[in-house]
């Protein structure tokens, strides 16, 4: 099944942290708009839909909902709700939709708003019994977890903090590349990320992503349609998901499922880590990106330090690395999708990042991450079919 | 103006776990076992997530184990929490293996280690609800 279909076309607004009244429903229609437009597809081509929560405009029914406001008449509807590992998954199901002919052309849109004035009420329940034995004691949500992570990593491996900054430090240095990026224009390096006020120890303000305003869609459609588009296709090579319930009681918190969904998406490409010329790794937090670049096998469990002190990961390094700025400097707006990251693999793909283009743009390794390390979804994109 | 009074985030004490808080209540850690793989279940259900037999009975636990991660939360998500920052919320590995969720308490953060030696805390809330905190030893 592997390269049959591809993305064609991608649309993404700029993220604010200022509300402007706009619904989320408005941003998933302009984003979707503006993706088929970018794709050459007209909306009676569409005849796949794949969504995910706004999490400020939470609503049954939410594929209807979207498909109807659009006036879109898909034969395949999909919602996908995996925390950080939704965007891949989303694309995933996609390329599964066209490969196996249930349709030919699929939107994949996310977008939300965020008002911090309204996040302690707005966001949908979360009702898993787990919540029963952590809040009582002071949990402070994926920063406490992610830290944990940090701090175990630092125990067992001797991971030093700034090894943690760089990958904020050289994220930031891509997104001065990025207009659209919320923080496009303040540069930090890693003596700035060390000095932003720690949250949860040992992670800093700077190391923890920002939640926004903003919305991405991608296109993706059938090897045909494909090869007669205004754009050449990313395509989509190969893709895996893997959940392992309860993190906390598993034999090492630091082994995760992207092991596993990595070890799938790539066997399905016939490509490996080593055949990858850019990355785009979920960066909810900078122990997450340490961690799933482990995982991911770009190198060994415990050299996440060295690996990244001896990369230059930024866009014009030897090893490109969330060349948009990651979500930590782009912002990440939704349910933590983490969309953007599938946009810039696909126009780093397509040879249309500008400025911020990668000197090889061969195969690219997408990777969501939900929850804390508990589902987790690869996609391996490339240049070529297989 | 005073700051708004935020509630203390509780446990519910019913269903599969409530015995876990009753018995957290008594001053003791007690959690459901599997009979047929031996597995511990935590959080507490009333069957097995390892091999879904529901054949399952309680049993104590010791309450002394080891730091196996923590964080000091400077920037509580909680707003109850937020006065009461900075502390340690950490897992705590038991010498059976479970990994309880929890806060360290009567310790000084910058000192606290992982794999450091803590034992069982119990703190009474109220009359239903008892919480299990961990001290160094």
């Amino acid at each position: 099944m592997t390269g049959r279909a591809a993305a064609v076309g991608f649309a993404e607004l700029r993220p604010t942290k200022k509300p402007d009244g706009r619904r989320p429903l408005d941003l998933v229609a302009e984003v979707a708009r503006a993706a088929l437009a970018d794709a050459g597809v007209r909306p009676s081509e569409v005849d796949g839909l794949v969504v995910c929560p706004a999490m400020m405009q939470y609503s049954m029914l939410w594929p209807s909902v979207v498909a109807e406001h659009l006036g879109l008449a898909p034969s395949y509807l999909e919602f996908v709700d995996l925390g950080g590992a939704t965007s891949c998954a989303m694309v995933a199901r996609a390329a599964a939709a066209v490969e196996s002919g249930r349709c030919r052309t699929v939107l994949c849109a996310n977008g939300d708003t965020w008002d911090p004035r309204q996040m302690y009420m707005k966001p949908p329940p979360l009702v898993s019994p787990h919540r029963d034995f952590t809040n009582p004691y002071g949990a402070a949500g994926a920063n406490g977890d992610y830290a944990m992570a940090a701090r175990l990593h630092m125990h067992r491996y001797g991971t030093t903090p700034r090894q943690l900054a760089k990958i904020a430090a050289d994220q930031r240095k891509s997104a001065e590349e990025n207009p659209l990026a919320l923080f496009h224009g303040q540069p930090a390096s890693i003596e700035d990320v060390l000095a932003s006020p720690v949250i949860c120890d040992p992670l800093h303000l700077l190391e923890i992503v920002l939640p926004c305003s903003g919305a991405e869609a991608v296109v993706v459609t059938s090897a045909g349609i494909a090869r007669d588009r205004p754009h050449p296709p990313a395509w989509v090579r190969g893709y895996g998901e893997h959940l392992e319930p309860d993190p906390f009681q598993r034999p090492d918190f630091l082994t995760t499922p992207t092991v596993e969904s990595a070890r799938r998406a790539f066997a399905m490409s016939g490509l490996g880590p080593r055949d990858v010329t850019l990355a785009e790794i979920y960066d909810c937090y900078t122990s997450a990106v340490l961690i799933e670049l482990e995982d991911a096998g770009f190198c060994a469990k415990g050299e996440g330090g060295p690996f990244v002190e001896s990369h230059d990961l930024t866009h014009a390094g030897d090893f490109p690395l969330n060349t948009n700025g990651g979500m930590l400097s782009f912002g990440q707006p939704g349910l933590g999708g983490g969309m953007t990251l599938v946009v810039e693999a696909v126009r780093q793909l397509m040879g249309r990042a500008g400025s911020r283009q990668v000197a090889r743009n061969d195969v690219a390794f997408v990777h969501g991450n939900g929850g804390t390390f508990t589902e987790e979804c690869s996609l391996v994109l490339a240049r070529e079919p297989s | 103006m005073s700051a708004p009074a935020f509630s203390r985030p509780l446990p519910r004490i019913e269903g599969d776990a409530a015995p876990y808080w009753r018995a957290l209540a008594r001053g003791r850690i007690e959690l459901p076992r599997c009979r047929a793989c031996r597995r511990w279940i935590f959080y507490p259900r009333s069957f097995c997530p390892g091999c879904h037999s529901t054949d399952v009975v309680w049993e104590e636990l010791e309450g002394r184990g080891t730091v196996y991660t923590f964080t000091i939360v400077a920037k509580p998500t909680q707003p109850f929490f937020v006065d009461r920052a900075p502390y340690v919320y950490g897992l705590v590995e038991l010498d059976t293996g479970v990994r309880l969720p929890t806060a360290i308490v009567d310790c000084d953060p910058q000192h606290l280690r992982v794999g450091d030696r803590v034992h069982a805390v119990f703190e009474k809330v109220d009359d239903e609800v008892t919480l299990l905190y961990f001290a160094p030893e």
